[in-house]
C-alpha cells in the first residue's frame, strides 16, 4: 500500500518516513521541510507556524476592509501596514506582498480571498492526510512485525533434526523442561545425552526471567497441597501466556491452567517466540477465545512416541471428535432455536386459568347412564315374556329370501360361506341358525368354509345353536379374495399340472354348487365374492346374511340383481324368534333408550364433544 | 349344570364385567380382557397358518425335491426369504420385491374385479329401468321402479358432484357454477342419509350384539341358581 506514497528521510537517523509525517516514526525526531510551499522563502522554524496563526485574522481583515468603508481604503491600508509594521518583522514576505498587491487593486480582493481560503483548507487537509499517514505507517509498522514472526513460525515449523531415536528436537526440549511427565519422558530423559547443567541452562534460556530452579518448583508443588497429582504432570503452558497476562496473580493463573486469556493484538506481536523460547505445535496462534487443554499436550507427547501412520490417523481421530463437538453444539443451537420458536408462538396467548389447573371434576354421568341403560335391559329380559308376539313389517330382501328358501329343491346343493367375528356372532348366529335348520330339514346338502381363522370355532357355535347332529366339517380357506378367484377360475384340465391342484386339495369347488350363502359382519367380503368369483361362476345364486350395520352397503348389489336375496338385523329375525335366542321386545326397548339417549345428549350438552376452533383473527 | 359350563360361565362373566369397567375409566382390567383377546387371537391364528399354510404348502412340497411342485414351493419360499429381510436395515430393500408383487397382483385383481363385478353391473342396473324394451314390454308401467331409478340416478350424479365441489374447494380452484353447488347440495343430502342409515345399523348391531350377551348372563345365573 505504501509503494505509491512518496517518502522522505530522517534526517536524524536516516530511515525511511512518509511525506507527510511531521516526526520520524523511528527516532521521533521532527520532521523539516514539511510545509513547503512554492514561492514560499524558507524561514527560521520559529517563523513557521506564525503565519497560519496569522491567517484568519489576515483573512477577516480582508474580507472586512473593503465592506466596511470603501472611501477610505488608503487610510485602512496604511494604518494596517503600520499595525504590521508594528507587529515588527515577524510577517512572512509573500504575505507582505500579498498585502500590497490588495492595496495596489482594490478589485482583487475577492480572488485573493478565495485564494486564501484554498490556502486554508489545503493545510488543513494537509493537517488530516498527516494523521491519516500516521495511523497508516502504525498499520504498516505492525504488519512488518506480523510478517517477521509469522516467517520466523515457519521457520521453527520446519521438520526439526530428529536425533538417534527419531526423537526430534522440540520434543526432546519439552521432555526437558516437564523432566516429571510421564515415564516414557522420564527414560527418554535418561538416555538423553544432555546433562542437568545443560537443561538448567536450557530452561533459564527459554524462561528467562521465569525461572524458578527446579528445586524451587519442588517445594512450591509439595506446598500446593491443594493442586491435584496429575497437575503435577500437566505441561506448564504459561510460555504462551503473554507477558502482559503473567502479570496475573499466581493462583488466578493456575487454577486457569488450562486456558488462556485473550491478549490484545499489539502485545501479542510483541509477545515473539524468541521470549517465550517455543510455540505449541500446530498452534503458531493464539485464538483468544480459544479454550487450550492441557490433555492436548499429554497427546502430543503420545503421538510423538507413534509411527507416521499412527499419529495421522490420532490427528484424523481428533479431527473428528473435534467435528462431533461442533454438532453436538450445533445440535444444542438448533434445540435452543427450536425452544425460542416455541416461545415466541406461544407469545400472547393466554396462560392456562386457575380453573384449568384444577384437578378436572370426575363425571360419574357417563357411568351412571351406561348403568342404568343396562339395569333397564336386564330387567327388560327378565321380566318381559319370550313367546310375544310382535308384528315386525318385513323388508323386501327378506321377503325374497323366504320365498327362495321355500324354492330350494331337495337335490340342490349349498356352499355357506362364514366371514364374522366374535362380535356379530350373537346377531349373525340368531340369523342363521334358523336358516341352517331349514334346510337340514328339507334334505339339502351343504358344506361350510370360512375365509378367517376364528371362523372354525365360531362355526361350532353356530352348529351348536342351529341343533345340529352332524354337521359337516368348516374348511379354513387361506388367502381371502386371492383364494376364492384361483376356486373360481376354471382351469383348463389339459394345462392345469398335477402338482397345482395341491392348491385346492380339500377345498371344495364352487362347480358342484347351485347356491352360496354368505354368513359376514362385512360388506367387503360380499364385494368381494361378487367381484372375483360370482363373475367367474355365474351360475352360482348368491344370498347374504349380514350384519345390520353393513346391510346398507350391499343394498345395491341386491338392487343390481346380483344378491338374489339377503337377511339382516331384527327384520331378518322376524318370524324366526324360536332359534333367534334375542328378545325383540328387549330390543325395541334398547332401541328407545337409545334414541332418548341421543336426543338428551343433543339438548342437555350441547358442542360438549366439538373441538375447540382455531382463533382466526389472532391476537395483537 | 356340570362344572366346565360352571367354570366357564364364571370366566365369561369375569371378562364381561371386565370390559364393562371401561365405563368408568380405562383402567387395568380392561387392558386385561383386551390384551387376551388379542393374544388369544394371535396364538390360534398362529397355529392355524402353520397347520393350514405353511406345512401343506411349502413344507411338505419342499419334502420332495426333484418334483414340480418342489420347485413350485420354492418360489414362494424366497418370497418369504425377502420379506423376512425387511426385519433388517439391510435387506429393507429386498423386502420391498414380495410387496411389489403382492401390490401389483392386488391392484390388478381389484382393477377387473371392480369393472366387472360393481362398476359394470351397477351402471347397467339403472340404464335396466329406463331401457325401452324394458318399459315398453310391461304391461302397465312400474312408476315406482321409474322413480326408483331415477332417484338412484340424481343420487349418484349429486354425489359425485358433491365430491367434484369439494375437491375445487380444496385444490382452489375456480369457484363452481351456482348450478354444481345446488346439485352439490343435493350430494350432500343423499350423503347425509346415508351415513345416518349406517349409523342406525352400527347402533342396531351393537345393542343386538348386548342384548345377546345380557340374555346369556341372566341364563347362567337362571341355570345356575336352578340347579
Amino acid at each position: 500500500m505504501t509503494d505509491g506514497l512518496n517518502m522522505q528521510k530522517c534526517p536524524k537517523c536516516g530511515k525511511d518516513n512518509l511525506a507527510h509525517m511531521t516526526h520520524c516514526v523511528h527516532c521521533g525526531t521532527a520532521m523539516e521541510d514539511l510545509f513547503h510551499f512554492d514561492g514560499q522563502i524558507e524561514t527560521p522554524e520559529s517563523s513557521n507556524e506564525e503565519p497560519i496563526a496569522a491567517l484568519p485574522f489576515i483573512f477577516d481583515e480582508m474580507q472586512s476592509t473593503p465592506q466596511s468603508d470603501d472611501d477610505s481604503p488608503s487610510r485602512d491600508s496604511s494604518a494596517e501596514k503600520k499595525a504590521t509594521d508594528e507587529d515588527g518583522s515577524q510577517s512572512p514576505d509573500w504575505l507582505e506582498r500579498v498585502r500590497e498587491r490588495v492595496r495596489a487593486e482594490d478589485d482583487a480582493s475577492g480572488l485573493l480571498t478565495k485564494g486564501l481560503s484554498a490556502l486554508q483548507e489545503r493545510l488543513e487537509s494537509d493537517e488530516k492526510g498527516d494523521a491519516e499517514s500516521q495511523y497508516q505507517a502504525w498499520l504498516d509498522e505492525i504488519r512488518e512485525k506480523a510478517e517477521r514472526e509469522k516467517a520466523k513460525q515457519a521457520e521453527r515449523l520446519q521438520p526439526s533434526p530428529l536425533d538417534e531415536q527419531g526423537v526430534p528436537e522440540w520434543l526432546r526440549r519439552i521432555r526437558a523442561l516437564h523432566p516429571d511427565a510421564d515415564e516414557g519422558v522420564e527414560e527418554l530423559k535418561t538416555e538423553d545425552e544432555w546433562t542437568e547443567e545443560e537443561l538448567e541452562e536450557l530452561r533459564r534460556r527459554e524462561l528467562g526471567d521465569d525461572y524458578v530452579p527446579n528445586h524451587m518448583n519442588e517445594q512450591t508443588a509439595e506446598d500446593d497441597t491443594d493442586e491435584p497429582e496429575e497437575d503435577d504432570f500437566e505441561p506448564d503452558i504459561e510460555h504462551n501466556i503473554p507477558e502482559d497476562y503473567e502479570d496475573l496473580t499466581t493462583a488466578e493463573a493456575q487454577s486457569r491452567k488450562s486456558k488462556v486469556s485473550p491478549a490484545p493484538i499489539d502485545e501479542a506481536l510483541d509477545n515473539s517466540p524468541e521470549e517465550t523460547g517455543f510455540v505449541m505445535m500446530g498452534e503458531p496462534k493464539l485464538d483468544p477465545d480459544e479454550v487450550f487443554d492441557t490433555k492436548a499436550v499429554e497427546a502430543l507427547l503420545a503421538q510423538s512416541d507413534q509411527s507416521p501412520p499412527a499419529r495421522k490417523k490420532a490427528s484424523r481421530d481428533a479431527e473428528k471428535e473435534a467435528i462431533l463437538q461442533d454438532l453436538v453444539i450445533l445440535r444444542g443451537q438448533h434445540e435452543k432455536v427450536a425452544l425460542l420458536k416455541a416461545l415466541i408462538s406461544e407469545e400472547g396467548r393466554p396462560l392456562p386459568s386457575s380453573g384449568e389447573i384444577k384437578t378436572k371434576k370426575r363425571n360419574h354421568s357417563r357411568l351412571i347412564i351406561g348403568l342404568a341403560f343396562i339395569l333397564v335391559l336386564l330387567f327388560s329380559i327378565i321380566f318381559i315374556p319370550k313367546n310375544m308376539s310382535h308384528k315386525t313389517p318385513i323388508s323386501v330382501p327378506q321377503e325374497r329370501f323366504t320365498l327362495h328358501l321355500d324354492a330350494m329343491d331337495a337335490n340342490k346343493s349349498l356352499l355357506l360361506v362364514m366371514s364374522y367375528s366374535a362380535a356379530s356372532a350373537t346377531e349373525l348366529e340368531a340369523l342363521t341358525a334358523p336358516v341352517i335348520q331349514a334346510l337340514e330339514d328339507k334334505g339339502l346338502s351343504w358344506q361350510a368354509m370360512t375365509l378367517r381363522m376364528d371362523g372354525l370355532w365360531l362355526a361350532e357355535s353356530l352348529f351348536e345353536k342351529a341343533d345340529l347332529k352332524n354337521p359337516p366339517a368348516p374348511v379354513f380357506l387361506s388367502g381371502g379374495q386371492y383364494a376364492m378367484l384361483n376356486l373360481a377360475i376354471k382351469p383348463d384340465d389339459q394345462t392345469e399340472l398335477e402338482e397345482q391342484k395341491v392348491l385346492k386339495e380339500g377345498m371344495p369347488k364352487f362347480d358342484d354348487f347351485d347356491y352360496v350363502l354368505l354368513v359376514t359382519d362385512s360388506s367387503l367380503s360380499v364385494r368381494g365374492w361378487l367381484e372375483q368369483v360370482a363373475v367367474n361362476q355365474p351360475s352360482i345364486n348368491t344370498f347374504a346374511i349380514i350384519s345390520q350395520k353393513e346391510a346398507v352397503a350391499i343394498q345395491p348389489y341386491f338392487d343390481s340383481g346380483q344378491i338374489l336375496a339377503y337377511l339382516s338385523g331384527m327384520q331378518g329375525l322376524a318370524g324366526a324368534g324360536s332359534y333367534a335366542g334375542i328378545h325383540q321386545s328387549v330390543f325395541h326397548v334398547g332401541l328407545i333408550l337409545m334414541i332418548l339417549l341421543l336426543i338428551l345428549g343433543f339438548l342437555l350438552r350441547p358442542g360438549s364433544d366439538e373441538q375447540p376452533k382455531p382463533e382466526t383473527g389472532g391476537q395483537a | 349344570m356340570s362344572l366346565p359350563d360352571l367354570v366357564l360361565g364364571i370366566i365369561g362373566l369375569a371378562l364381561t364385567v371386565m370390559v364393562f369397567s371401561y365405563l368408568i375409566k380405562d383402567n387395568v382390567f380392561f387392558g386385561i380382557a383386551l390384551y387376551l383377546l388379542v393374544g388369544v387371537s394371535s396364538g390360534f391364528a398362529t397355529l392355524l397358518i402353520i397347520r393350514s399354510v405353511i406345512l401343506p404348502m411349502l413344507i411338505s412340497p419342499l419334502t420332495q425335491p426333484g418334483t414340480q411342485a418342489f420347485y413350485l414351493a420354492l418360489v414362494p419360499l424366497l418370497l418369504s426369504i425377502l420379506l423376512v429381510l425387511m426385519l433388517f436395515k439391510r435387506g429393507s430393500r429386498m423386502g420391498r420385491i414380495p410387496l411389489a408383487f403382492l401390490v401389483g397382483v392386488m391392484t390388478a385383481m381389484a382393477l377387473m374385479g371392480i369393472s366387472r363385478g360393481t362398476l359394470a353391473p351397477q351402471v347397467l342396473s339403472i340404464f335396466y329401468w329406463f331401457s325401452p324394451g324394458i318399459v315398453a314390454g310391461w304391461s302397465a308401467i312400474r312408476w315406482w321402479g321409474l322413480v326408483e331409478g331415477i332417484a338412484i340416478l340424481i343420487g349418484v350424479v349429486a354425489v359425485l358432484t358433491f365430491f367434484e365441489d369439494r375437491q375445487r374447494k380444496i385444490s382452489h380452484k375456480s369457484p363452481s357454477s351456482p348450478l354444481l353447488k345446488g346439485v352439490s347440495k343435493v350430494g350432500q343430502v343423499f350423503l347425509g342419509v346415508t351415513f345416518g342409515a349406517l349409523f342406525v345399523g352400527i347402533l342396531s348391531s351393537a345393542l343386538i350384539a348386548l342384548i345377546g350377551n345380557l340374555s346369556a348372563i341372566v341364563d347362567f345365573f337362571s341355570h345356575l341358581f336352578a340347579g
